[in-house]
């Protein structure tokens, strides 16, 4: 079975690390900007029952370049991407949930909040993460530069989708 | 005959089969249910999707993902007048050994047939991306730089009100020490000097603030566990304490009104609530008349806790409210005051999840308050 998974959020805030981890378990500190889109594939298997996931990771959304919402119909779930260290990707990535809504309707997503490997930095406090969760979202913290959460990310967010099939 | 004979003319010969793979362009024609492709494979196509070259009905959307979406778009142009065309944004592809491949696709309909064009972008992708990761690199670098600016500021200004709220304070004891007579004459001078040393640093603190009154950010998350979380009833007795001097200098009295056997821990951090509770009695002692009351009061809402800060002075003019707790909102020329208590106080509230507000009070003056949560069990555990 496969599924179609966008990426979003603002630019810089780890779409494409967070895929490249998920896919390929390596990171990289060199920055490279996505334009357009990339696309990549993993199988997952949620106890017994497998599932082909299409990553589509996205444009990031910044005033240089708007995401084009076209991009995410047909999309089974998506991860809303948060920069833990830059407190106005949450207003992006808030933006682009309402967005994508009004395309998809209701979509299992889950929101992350990356980088939180930049204790030093990091500006959200449980209790902003709480908030997030108290509307009945999914909400996790990931870092693409360890690893931590990234795995639990993508594989909620499958289980979601073959508990809707 | 003469018809075929001119249409033999304007037959242009058929172009050569290796043309689209000199070209590096796949060109694809879509047929009854699937494609074909028009002369040599590209040798990008061969390496992305070897099927390709072989076989002869072709389903490109199932080799690149990006194009089931884009064929959506396309079959419109497909459909139309000979001539459209449109052409997608550029898109990533991965090779089996993970190397990226940037493609764009064009669908074009010409002389009744549909094609599908997929060829490297047009536009000079590279100078685009790197122009794109120039601006966007320099963004973050300033979003840093910004940052490390706010946290200066914030710094600053904690250490203003640090010196401020201790100062007014030793003011207040040695003008009550010099009013009340319990200084010997020859120590009437002594007292005059530290009086004036005061003065000149509040003077300074004052300049401070107005040289740096710049943009201050969201201060730093504070993460609190139950064990470590502030008493406020506590915070709010030993604040109420040490500004008793100065409101005994404006016949003013501060009283603090709590149950005495109820829980009020707070999750927040000892030193910034006390500072935000100086900042609002400071306030209200600044804008009561003499012989009032300044009520503290702690009470349980909502399974938070708040606190206001009540006196009997005028109150905020109206028009003032909704800014109160914006920076630089001093309701007014106060010298001295830079307009930073009250959006300091804002500031640390909200980042431990709290709200702050004003409102009048019915029976005249102003109320200030603050509600801060409690310190949840699984504070830290957030995943």
């Amino acid at each position: 079975m496969m599924k179609k998974i966008c990426m979003l959020g603002a630019s810089a805030v780890g779409k494409t690390s967070l895929v490249k981890r998920f896919v390929e378990g390596i990171f990289s500190e060199r920055y490279l900007t996505t334009v357009g889109v990339k696309i990549d594939k993993k199988s997952v298997r949620v106890g017994e029952r497998s599932l082909d996931l299409v990553l589509w990771d996205l444009n990031g959304e910044d005033r240089f370049q708007k995401l084009s919402m076209s991009y995410v119909r047909g999309a089974a779930g998506y991860l809303l991407v948060v920069d833990g260290t830059r407190r106005e990707t949450l207003d992006t990535a808030m933006v682009l949930h309402h967005k994508v809504r009004a395309v998809l309707g209701e979509t299992p997503f889950v929101m992350v909040f990356n980088k939180a490997d930049l204790e030093e930095e990091w500006v959200f406090s449980d209790e902003d993460l709480r908030m997030q969760a108290a509307r009945g979202w999914t909400v996790l913290k990931t870092s693409a530069k360890t690893g931590t959460g990234v795995d639990e990310v993508f594989m909620q967010l499958s289980a979601r989708l073959l508990e809707l099939e | 005959m003469k018809r075929t004979m001119s249409s033999a003319r304007l037959q242009p010969p058929a172009l050569p089969q290796s043309l689209p793979a000199l070209l590096d362009v796949a060109v694809l024609e879509a047929g009854n249910g699937a494609f074909r492709l028009l002369g040599k494979a590209p040798r990008w196509l061969r390496t992305l999707w070897p099927e390709a070259a072989a076989a002869e009905a072709l389903h490109p959307e199932s080799a690149f993902s990006y194009l089931a979406y884009f064929m959506e778009e396309a079959r419109a142009v497909w459909a139309g007048e000979d001539g459209e065309m449109l052409r997608s944004d550029p898109w990533t592809e991965l090779d089996r050994e993970g190397h990226e491949w940037t493609l764009q696709a064009t669908a074009m309909r010409l002389e009744g047939r549909r094609l599908l064009l997929i060829s490297f972008p047009m536009t000079d992708f590279e100078t685009v991306r790197r122009l794109l990761q120039e601006a966007r690199n320099q963004g973050l670098q300033h979003h840093r730089l910004l940052k490390e600016i706010d946290k200066r500021e914030v710094l600053l200004h904690c250490i203003v009100h640090d010196l401020s709220t201790p100062l007014a304070g030793i003011k207040g004891s040695l003008t009550l020490l010099r009013d009340d007579g319990q200084v010997r004459p020859e120590g009437e001078g002594l007292v005059r000097i530290g009086l004036n040393q005061v003065e000149k640093m509040q003077r300074l603190i004052r300049e401070i603030l107005a040289t740096f009154s710049a943009e201050v950010q969201p201060l730093l998350p504070t993460l609190v566990s139950r064990d470590d979380a502030p008493d406020l009833l506590r915070a709010l007795q030993d604040v109420a304490a040490s500004m008793r001097p100065v409101a005994m200098l404006k016949d003013v009295r501060l009283r603090v009104a709590a149950d005495p056997g109820g829980t009020w821990k707070v999750a927040a951090e000892t030193t910034r609530l006390e500072r935000v509770l100086f900042n609002l009695v400071e306030n209200a002692l600044r804008h009561t008349r003499p012989g009032t009351e300044i009520l503290l009061r702690l009470e349980e809402v909502d399974g938070c806790v708040r606190v206001s800060v009540e006196d009997e002075g005028e109150g905020v003019p109206e028009e003032l409210a909704p800014s109160l707790f914006e920076k630089f909102a001093t309701g007014g020329p106060r010298p001295g005051k830079a307009g930073l208590g009250l959006y300091f106080c804002r500031l640390t509230v909200e980042d431990w999840g709290g709200m702050i507000g004003y409102e009048p009070r019915p029976e005249g003056g102003a109320r200030f308050w603050f509600r801060l949560p409690r310190p949840s069990a699984g504070a830290g555990d957030v995943s």
